[in-house]
């Protein structure tokens, strides 16, 4: 929990983001709900608002949940299009602005807003209260949110033009609407954080207009007491390297160029796990490792409070080959603070640590990734010394002192 | 006395019982029910995907699932703000008013949010308990819908109150009432009286708007029962301005609202008086607001011409066409059902300033003062003598009128004074 700061500004912020617990789903969800809790550790009174997908419920009603002192309201979307083309919705806003009402939230820390939509920012400050939006992906600069063209190549623009936007997405007229909106709302918010240089660059390069704007980097869950005996312990029981892969098997979080890697590589001697980060279970099949070597299996999705420590003690190395520049990269600070080694994807904010790490450029190719896992697989017992990472309660803290100069 | 387990009925004796107990639709849809379990336990019906689970009868049910598989099934009731929300049978404008925005001014007059619902809007009610820290059911009819709002009530740990304003519960209430409703109608409410009161038990509080009715819910259930009249609020209290009074003017006035089916029942009791003190002056007008009085409520051929028969509108609109009038007749059949009848009808007119000639059932004695805001009528020589009465003030009722609007004013516009909400009730609110 975040230590003596507190708040004296402000007694009751309201979180927002896409999702938030109880459905766990990505890293900046994991982010929002595990610094509201620390932001709730500190004394100041927390309410969440997420959404929710129940065809059976009619659009915009609301379903309240509670977990360790935090009252989540999760809003029904309308059918229609995915939530990262729904960038405004004036029913939505009037439903968050409603809960901030009446639960008594004055100050909100807006995080991913697809879904949700943009008009919540000029919504909450109309209500007079002040709104710190942080920024964890491209939704705000690409309308595709990771800068992904629909070939499944990095697009690779530094700074982003609208204008190279076109061929990218079907109705050119609702990109510059789009840009017009959200560009007017961020120009509302009374501070915009974002995690990492590289994500506070390219935003600030490519004209974002955050009148106010910080690094505010994200943390991560220490390893818990325990936790280097056990991996220790199962270190000296298993004669195999593990490696771990954490996400969908998407091209966008490189799959394709593990599962080609793995196909290619001469031998067998070791082991990989993948953890099934989906709410359902649904996201990993064991056919897919089909023509892969080592011995593979699914490991399912785990938890902040429980699990996590269990699977980084478990693996040796994290596969990160992510095929976009991500804005931080949370998986990549649990390992290297665990000392576990890390094979990931050149730039963005996922390299902005103190670790040693095997890059690969995005877009590398299978062989070169083969001949990265054989350097790994040659060097089976060089652990790296764990690297520390910010905390959760760090960021939260900062998190405070910035409230208090709003 | 030992019971031994019964043999178990072949399945059309049970059918052809469940068609007699619960009606052919209930029968027939066991026989689908069943007969999809079966199909989905068997090898083509798992090979068909037959077997994937019905649609949830409620539409919270799957949400309700996910939040218990996710650890978070209950949801911790606010402490910080106190909050009350209200999922009401909104299709009686009249009764809305009075129930659930009067509710309102209680529930702000006790230091708490408010937000109302239409139970058929589940986005609203839905959105509405969520935020809330207390609940009230209004009229609420058993069914999926109502059983999901309670249910949800309970898993957001809400305190829960039912409110209503007639014995819908009350079978000899309603099989005892003298209005003039078909058979088949008289059936229905009684029918429907056992699912209402269902809803009622599952609540752990009933507010109610007379005295009477406090009584006959306590017949049936061991619950806090709270009187919570109906009260003059503050679009009632506003000035409405009508025709002043003409001495040697146009004949006197009278007007009678009604807002159901079948008020004949209630008209009997004044008929003849009526009749005559038009009778008496064929300048004098009778003006019939409302359903439930068609065929100008009966009244006899010679007198028709007098009256006027006019829809209701909205609630200023109403009260404008009751200051038209010198006074307004409330007539009520003693019977139980009018025995828990509220003063409305009085406040109305009060609101409007003009007195009203009223037969003194219900809680109607409580909010006229024989003689002074207006007359109670105890039979048919009790109308002669109030019409009377009537006809021979020079300022046709009009200082009865303005001292029923004052005493409106001074005892009945504060939702929180003893004599409009039991302490009770406004202790449940804080607790």
């Amino acid at each position: 929990m975040a230590g003596s700061v507190t708040s004296t500004r402000f007694r009751h912020v309201l979180v927002v983001n896409v999702h938030f617990d109880p459905d766990n789903y990505g890293g900046a969800t994991i982010v929002a709900r595990e610094v509201a809790r620390h932001l709730r550790g500190a004394g100041m009174r927390v309410s969440a608002v997420a959404t929710m997908q129940a065809e059976e419920l009619p659009p915009y009603a609301v379903v309240r949940s509670h977990r360790d002192g935090i009252d989540t309201f999760r809003i029904n979307m309308p059918p229609g299009p995915a939530p990262t083309a729904r960038f405004w919705d004036d029913q939505m806003t009037a439903r968050v602005t409603q809960i901030a009402a009446q639960v008594g939230a004055d100050v909100a820390h807006l995080h991913c807003l697809q879904g949700l939509g943009a008009g919540l920012i000029p919504g909450l400050k109309a209500q007079g209260i002040p709104v710190i939006l942080s920024i964890h992906d491209f939704w705000w600069l690409c309308q595709r949110q990771f800068m992904v063209q629909p070939d499944g190549r990095y697009c690779g623009q530094d700074p982003v033009r609208l204008r190279q936007c076109a061929g990218c997405v079907p109705n050119r007229p609702q990109l510059e609407e789009r840009s017009s909106k959200l560009f007017a709302a961020v120009r509302q918010a009374d501070l915009v954080t974002f995690p990492s240089a590289y994500a506070h660059g390219l935003s600030m390069r490519s004209g974002l207009p955050a009148r106010r704007n910080v690094i505010l980097e994200n943390g991560i869950n220490h390893p818990g007491p325990g936790f280097f005996d056990n991996q220790a312990a199962r270190r000296a029981t298993s004669p195999e390297l593990t490696f771990g892969f954490v996400g969908g098997p998407s091209a966008v979080k490189g799959w394709p160029l593990v599962r080609a890697a793995f196909q290619r590589i001469d031998r067998a001697d070791f082991r990989g796990i993948v953890v099934d980060g989906s709410l359902d279970g649904s996201w990993w099949r064991p056919s897919m490792f089909q023509g892969m070597r080592g011995e593979w299996q699914i490991h399912p999705r785990f938890e902040q409070s429980a699990g996590l420590d269990g699977f980084y003690a478990s693996i040796d190395v994290l596969l990160f080959l992510s095929q976009w520049r991500e804005t931080f990269g949370l998986v990549v600070r649990e390992a290297i603070s665990r000392g576990v080694r890390v094979i990931q994807t050149e730039g963005g904010g996922a390299t902005e640590h103190r670790a040693v790490s095997r890059r690969l450029p995005i877009g590398a190719s299978p062989e070169e990734l083969s001949e990265a896992l054989g350097q790994e697989l040659r060097n089976r017992d060089a652990h790296p010394a764990p690297v520390p990472c910010r905390s959760f309660a760090e960021q939260a803290e900062e998190l405070l002192l910035l409230m208090e100069t709003l | 006395m030992a019971y031994g387990v019964p043999n178990p009925l072949p399945l059309a004796s049970r059918l052809r019982s469940i068609a007699r107990e619960e009606g052919t639709r209930a029968a027939l849809g066991r026989v689908a029910n069943y007969g999809r379990i079966r199909l989905a336990q068997s090898t083509v019906g798992k090979a068909v995907g037959f077997g994937a689970a019905a649609r949830s009868i409620y539409a919270l049910g799957p949400t309700w699932q996910h939040l218990a598989k996710n650890g978070v099934f209950f949801g911790a009731r606010p402490v910080e703000q106190r909050h009350l929300a209200v999922i009401a049978e909104a299709s009686l404008p009249q009764c809305t008013r009075y129930r659930v925005e009067q509710m309102a001014g209680l529930a702000r007059s006790c230091g708490m949010g408010f937000a109302a619902a239409d139970q058929r809007d589940e986005a609203e009610a839905l959105t509405a308990l969520q935020m809330a820290s207390h609940v009230m059911f209004y009229r609420l009819e058993p069914g999926a819908r109502t059983w999901m709002y309670l249910y949800e009530a309970r898993r957001l740990g809400l305190p829960v109150l039912y409110d209503l304003d007639d014995p819908l519960f009350s079978v000899p209430a309603i099989t005892g009432s003298r209005v003039s409703l078909p058979e088949i109608l008289t059936r229905h409410f009684a029918d429907a009286a056992p699912g209402i009161l269902a809803v009622m038990s599952a609540c752990d509080a009933i507010s109610v708007s007379t005295p009477a009715l406090v009584e006959a819910v306590r017949s049936f259930l061991p619950r806090p029962v709270f009187l919570r009249r109906n009260y003059a609020d503050q679009g009632m209290l506003e000035p409405v301005t009508g025709p002043a009074p003409v001495p040697g003017g146009p004949g006197l006035t009278l007007v009678l609202a009604s807002g159901s089916d079948g008020r004949s029942g209630d008209l009997a009791v004044a008929r003849p008086a009526i009749e005559r003190f038009l009778a008496e002056d064929r300048g004098r007008r009778l003006i019939l607001i409302g359903h439930g009085l068609d065929h100008h409520a009966g009244l006899a051929p010679a007198v028709v011409p007098q009256v006027t028969q006019v829809p209701f509108l909205d609630y200023p609109a109403y009260l404008a066409q009751l200051a038209e009038a010198d006074a307004v007749l409330v007539p009520l059949a003693d019977d139980p059902f009018n025995l828990c009848k509220s003063a409305v009808r009085v406040f109305d007119a009060a609101s409007a300033g003009r007195p009203v000639i009223a037969s003194p059932c219900g809680d109607l004695p409580a909010a006229v003062r024989h003689g002074e805001t207006g007359w109670l009528a105890e039979d048919l020589s009790g109308w002669e003598a109030a019409l009377a009465d009537l006809a021979g003030r020079a300022d046709r009722g009009r200082r009865l009128g303005h001292a029923a609007r004052e005493a409106l004013r001074q005892d009945w516009g504060d939702p929180a004074a003893a004599r409009v909400t039991d302490a009770g009730l406004t202790e449940w609110l804080a607790a």
